[in-house]
């Protein structure tokens, strides 16, 4: 098993890049149900990324 | 020990840079986002992994399903070292605990050579948080991740720290 390290936090604001996360993930759900189309979503600042240019398949 | 990603299924690239894979079943599909930004000061990539079912109808236990998104995950990282992969756990329906301990078990199956940083962040009054980053323990820049990571939460969150 590769090795892990937990902070457990007690907060009164939850960081913005968790908040983001959050949100992007509600607007990719709507996406993938077809409520939203491409256009929306990079009308929401998110477009996916692709590391792997040259395959098709992974 | 080391499970077998032989086992897993062939993961497709769309049109919109979505990857999906499908089971006899169902469409699974993987999105990232590039969210470096997201921790300043770290000059490698970030990427935020999320992965649903498109068309889920039923519980269907596949282990190929969990190998497909840990190889899709260690392709990933075998990029590039300096590679992080963050991951924070749907809260939309409050089955987020539910996803935290499966992602831990997935990983837990996942071979030596990679590190996985957890936070469970709770405010005042929204759900409890879970969020992870993994990466290659051979990253050159581990030390200043940690360091930046655990910078940011003490910073944002006036020192309301509470390491185990």
């Amino acid at each position: 098993m590769s090795a892990q390290i937990t902070i457990k936090v007690n907060a009164k604001k939850v960081p913005d890049y968790i908040q983001k996360s959050v949100e992007r993930q509600r607007i990719i759900k709507s996406y993938l149900k077809g409520e939203i189309n491409s256009e929306q979503l990079k009308e929401y600042g998110i477009q996916f990324t692709n590391p792997f240019p040259d395959r098709k398949t992974i | 020990m080391a499970f077998n990603l032989q086992t897993h299924f062939q993961i497709e690239r769309q049109s919109d840079n979505l990857f999906q894979f499908s089971t006899s079943s169902e469409i699974y599909s993987i999105s990232l986002f590039d969210s470096t930004n997201s921790l300043i000061g770290y000059p490698g990539k970030i990427y935020e992994l999320s992965f649903w079912p498109i068309n889920k109808t039923h519980f269907c236990f596949d282990e190929r399903i969990s190998n497909t998104i840990l190889y899709f995950t260690k392709e990933l990282l075998e990029l590039d070292p300096s590679i992080c992969i963050s991951f924070v756990c749907d809260s939309s329906d409050n089955k987020e605990l539910i996803r935290k301990r499966l992602f831990h078990i997935w990983y837990s199956r996942f071979e030596n050579g990679y590190i996985k940083l957890d936070t469970e962040i709770k405010d005042n009054e929204g759900p409890i948080y879970y969020h992870s980053l993994i990466t290659s323990q051979n990253n050159p820049y581990l030390s200043l991740l940690n360091q930046l990571y655990t910078n940011e939460i003490m910073i944002l969150n006036n020192k309301l720290f509470i390491p185990f």
